[in-house]
C-alpha cells in the first residue's frame, strides 16, 4: 500500500514535469494570415455567367461556319483561277494553230 | 489541468456555431471555412509541431491538413464527431505519411522548443533543464502514434478523457488506461535514461 502510494506520488511528479515542458506554442502571425489568404484565394468561386455556354457554343459554331465559306470560296476562287488559265491557254495555241495554217499573203 | 488558462475546447458537434459553420462551408461559404480556419488553426498546428519537432514541417503540414478540409468540406458527414476530431484525424494521417517519408527521425533543435522559464534563472538551472526537457521530448518521440497523440492532447491541448476518446475513437475508461500505461512506462525510460547518463 506504502508502495502504491509512492507510485503514484512520484507519477503526479512526473506529470507536473510533462506539464512544465508540454507548453503550447504560437504559430507565426504571418503564417497564419498568409495561410487564410491561400485558402480565400483557392476556395473563391468562379463566376458563372448564366448561358455562358450556349454562347460559347455559338461562337464556336459561327466561326466553323465562317471558316468553312473561306475555304469553299477560296476553293471555287482557285478553281475559276485555273479555268480561266486553260482558256488563256487554248485561245493562244488556238492563235498560234491559225497562224501557221494560212496561206502565204501574196504581194501585189 | 482543466483550470489551464491554456486549455482549449473541444466544440463538439451540438455547438450550433461549429455546426452551422460546418454546414455553410460544405456549401461553399467562404467566411464559414475561415470562422473554422481561425478557431483551429492553432491546436492543429500545435499537434503537428509536437509530432514532427520542427516549426516548417509544422508550418507545411497544417497548411495541408487545411487545404484538405477544405477539399472535402463537402462530404464531412457529421455522426456525432466534433469538426475538431475530423481535423485531427487529417492531421494524424499527414503526419504518419510524413513519418514514413522522412527514413529517419529528425531531432528537434533545442532553439526551437519553446521554453518557459522565469525571467533571471539562473543559466546551468536552465541547461539542465533544458537538457531534461530534450530528453524527455527524445522518449515521447519514440513512443507509439497512440500514446504520442494521446500525451499532447492532453497536455499540450489540456482536453479531458473524454474529448481525447472522441478523438482518437477511444471510451473514455480506454484513454484513461492507456494514459496509465503511457505515463508508467515513459517514467521508466526517463528514470532509466537519467541513470545511464549519470
Amino acid at each position: 500500500m506504502k508502495k502504491m502510494k509512492t507510485n503514484d506520488h512520484e507519477l503526479a511528479r512526473f506529470e507536473s514535469l510533462l506539464e512544465t515542458y508540454l507548453q503550447p506554442v504560437t504559430p507565426r502571425a504571418d503564417f497564419v494570415r498568409e495561410l487564410h489568404r491561400r485558402l480565400l484565394d483557392v476556395s473563391r468561386p468562379s463566376v458563372k455567367i448564366p448561358g455562358e455556354n450556349h454562347i460559347r457554343y455559338g461562337l464556336i459554331a459561327a466561326a466553323s461556319l465562317a471558316g468553312s465559306l473561306l475555304v469553299v470560296a477560296t476553293g471555287i476562287r482557285a478553281l475559276l483561277t485555273v479555268l480561266g488559265a486553260l482558256g488563256i491557254i487554248h485561245f493562244v495555241k488556238q492563235q498560234v494553230g491559225e497562224k501557221s495554217i494560212s496561206p502565204p499573203r501574196l504581194s501585189i | 489541468m482543466t483550470g489551464s488558462p491554456h486549455r482549449y475546447l473541444v466544440t463538439n458537434v451540438s455547438d450550433p456555431s461549429d455546426r452551422n459553420a460546418v454546414e455553410l462551408a460544405s456549401k461553399g461559404n467562404q467566411e464559414a471555412f475561415g470562422t473554422l480556419y481561425e478557431r483551429y488553426v492553432d491546436r492543429i498546428y500545435n499537434y503537428i509541431y509536437y509530432r514532427t519537432g520542427n516549426q516548417y514541417d509544422a508550418e507545411d503540414l497544417t497548411a495541408r491538413v487545411f487545404f484538405r478540409a477544405m477539399r472535402h468540406i463537402g462530404n464531412y458527414n457529421d455522426r456525432g464527431l466534433p469538426i475538431s476530431a475530423w481535423l485531427y484525424r487529417i492531421a494524424h494521417n499527414l503526419v504518419a505519411n510524413w513519418h514514413r517519408d522522412n527514413s529517419r527521425r529528425k531531432e528537434v533543435p533545442l532553439d526551437e522548443i519553446l521554453l518557459v522559464r522565469p525571467d533571471g534563472e539562473h543559466p546551468e538551472a536552465a541547461l539542465l533543464q533544458t537538457e531534461e526537457q530534450d530528453r524527455l521530448l527524445g522518449i515521447i518521440r519514440e513512443l507509439p502514434e497512440d500514446r504520442q497523440q494521446l500525451l499532447i492532447l492532453k497536455f499540450v491541448q489540456h482536453l479531458s478523457n473524454a474529448e481525447i476518446g472522441l478523438i482518437m475513437e477511444r471510451t473514455e475508461g480506454a484513454i484513461k488506461s492507456l494514459y496509465h500505461r503511457t505515463l508508467i512506462s515513459l517514467r521508466e525510460e526517463f528514470e532509466n535514461l537519467k541513470e545511464s547518463d549519470n
